[in-house]
């Protein structure tokens, strides 16, 4: 099986938060935006909306500190699966991860992430603009390499 | 006299790490952990939280012995290693010999016990292992003093706090966390341990414990605590004393001297955890970790190693972080302090309740303190880690101004995901 990964365009993210509120219904059956294991942020200062989620670092920093053993690898799909059941809420994975993707679930009183439901993502289905989308490692590659050509050549047309 | 391939000497995370890696890359080898206590993997890091009777007693086990059955890891327990025939290849332990073909030494540390008169009474905990929080959750403790406020000292002092304890942080040095922290975020630092309600005793030395057969008073260099428990945690050092006269190298730390595949002087016999002394990429120095995730770290090399998967280790970076309630804390790489004898320079970012130190040393970054809303700390641990310059940092600090978050973005196309900005 090839792997597959989440390919984020936050040029095509409208801020719906469809995605927000389909991730929390799909694990804790509430449409919470609190309670969600995708964010989408807006920065002002680039005028975009950013989705934000766990990027499932091959070698994870919070795997590494996480002092209860509850975040592993998931071997088939590459996700970073959290067990809220072993965790214990210390918050360091919070701390320690670059995009800030684990959330503190208060009900639970654990920390939750994206574990890509398993190998399909209830956020990509609902996504109507494709900011979203789950492709092939190969396919998603080639795909940024053709976006990016064709940027260089509108570019290059411009000058000539 | 029992035998097996691989033995593994203590059954802490890095004894367990080095002993499942083993696991996964070879399944027919036979694997041994020998230790003095008789439970099965348990997390110290967990006990502030088992402390505050936030968690159960249960939930501080990361294994059960069926876990080990599963992955036909034989265990010793309580059997106690006094020392090691490194010729023959044999351990001697109080319940009968063990050899080997490879051993890993993963005996961890010990807590320090200072030259104090009264140490030995009853109600003087050094938290190091389960009985000893078992024992500091039966014993009353209206009011507690803590001597050192090291990582373990503040987390338990807060946890005392949690459980409706008086609590006495008392510290020989002039500030809380001098090992991770200047003496700018130590202040702010102690102040919120003083919010929640923490009395901080800062350039004190405990000179004695009195009492008669329990603990009821402590005298400092500046005044006496009426009290009925004390807990000690002034440091932890590698429980090497076995080894002293044996053919293995310790430093000058106490620790077992190691190359960078977790190999000792000896052949065949390689330590990770604790008890080793590795090299601190921030400042180049022989040091002792003591956390939980270089041990991981150090043990996933040593198993790996062992077993002919030829792995490298890059090199502590110590980092923790500390919840204190309202903020956290968090810090990684060398403070200011340590690099002192070098050309530093430092950048320090403040606003309402966040406070952000960068120290740079040879126009590299070397470390980071934060107090705050810590997130995405991982960013700043990998450009220790890198040894990222100046430049390269200089050219975020704009973005680090609008939000630490904005970080991130440097990150771009490194996880798993395409990321397009």
């Amino acid at each position: 099986m090839s792997k597959k990964v989440l390919v984020l365009d936050p040029e095509k993210c409208t801020g719906c938060m469809s995605c927000v509120l389909m991730c929390s219904f799909s694990h804790e059956k509430a449409f919470s935006v609190s309670r969600a294991r995708i964010r989408v942020l807006w920065l002002e200062e680039l005028a975009l909306h950013l989705p934000t989620m766990c990027m499932h670092c091959s070698t994870p920093l919070c795997e590494e500190v996480c002092p209860s053993g509850a975040i592993s690898k998931d071997p088939e799909t590459g996700a970073t699966v959290f067990d809220h059941t072993v965790c214990v809420g210390c918050k360091m994975c919070m701390m320690v991860c670059p995009f800030g993707a684990p959330v503190f679930d208060t009900k639970r009183m654990a920390m939750i992430c994206c574990d890509l439901c398993g190998g399909d993502p209830a956020c990509v289905k609902t996504c109507a603009f494709e900011a979203l989308q789950f492709l092939d490692l190969e396919e998603a590659v080639v795909r940024r390499r053709r976006e990016a050509l064709a940027k260089v050549s509108r570019a290059l047309e411009k000058l000539i | 006299m029992e035998k097996v391939d691989v033995l593994v000497v203590g059954n802490g995370i890095a004894g367990n790490t080095a002993a499942h890696t083993m696991r996964v890359f070879d399944t027919r080898l036979s694997i041994a952990i020998v230790s003095d206590e008789p439970h099965p993997l348990y997390s110290a890091c967990l006990f502030p939280d088992y402390l505050s009777g936030e968690i159960e007693r249960s939930r501080l086990f990361l294994k059960a012995f069926e876990d080990y059955e599963r992955a036909k890891i034989k265990l010793f327990l309580n059997h106690k290693v006094s020392d090691v025939d490194f010729d023959n290849k044999v351990v001697h332990t109080d319940k009968g010999d063990i050899g080997y073909e490879k051993l890993v030494l993963a005996v961890g540390s010990e807590p320090v016990v200072p030259r104090i008169e009264g140490v030995g009474k009853r109600g003087v905990f050094f938290p190091k292992r389960v009985e000893d929080i078992d024992g500091l959750l039966r014993y009353a403790g209206k009011r507690v003093v803590l001597v050192g406020a090291g990582p373990i000292g503040v987390e338990f002092s807060l946890a005392l706090v949690d459980r409706g304890s008086e609590v006495y942080l008392v510290e020989l040095m002039d500030r809380v966390l001098w090992r991770l922290f200047d003496h700018k975020p130590a202040s702010i630092i102690r102040e919120l341990l003083e919010k929640q309600g923490v009395k901080v005793l800062t350039e004190e030395a405990v000179s004695e414990i009195r009492g008669g057969e329990s603990v009821e008073k402590v005298v400092t260099t500046k005044r006496e605590i009426e009290c009925d428990a004390v807990v000690i945690a002034v440091g932890m050092r590698p429980r090497t004393a076995f080894l002293r006269d044996s053919e293995v190298e310790l430093g000058k730390t106490g620790g077992i001297v190691v190359d960078e595949k977790m190999r000792t002087s000896v052949e065949d016999v390689y330590a990770c955890g604790d008890c080793i002394e590795t090299e601190d990429v921030a400042t180049g120095a022989r040091i002792l970790s003591l956390l939980w995730h270089t041990a991981k770290k150090q043990a996933y090399v040593a198993g790996c190693n062992c077993v002919g998967v030829e792995k490298r280790y890059p090199g502590t970076l110590n980092f923790a972080g500390v919840d204190l309630w309202d903020a956290y804390a968090f810090s990684a790489g060398a403070t200011e302090e340590m690099l002192k004898d070098r050309s530093v320079e430092v950048e320090e970012f403040e606003r309402e309740g966040f406070y952000l130190k960068l120290v740079f040393a040879d126009e590299v970054l070397r470390g980071v303190q934060f107090v705050g809303e810590a997130k995405h700390m991982g960013f700043v641990v990998s450009a220790v880690r890198k040894r990222l310059g100046i430049e390269g940092l200089r050219r975020m600090e704009a973005h680090l101004r609008i939000s630490p978050w904005l970080y991130a973005l440097s990150h771009v196309g490194e996880g798993g995901v395409v990321f397009r900005v």
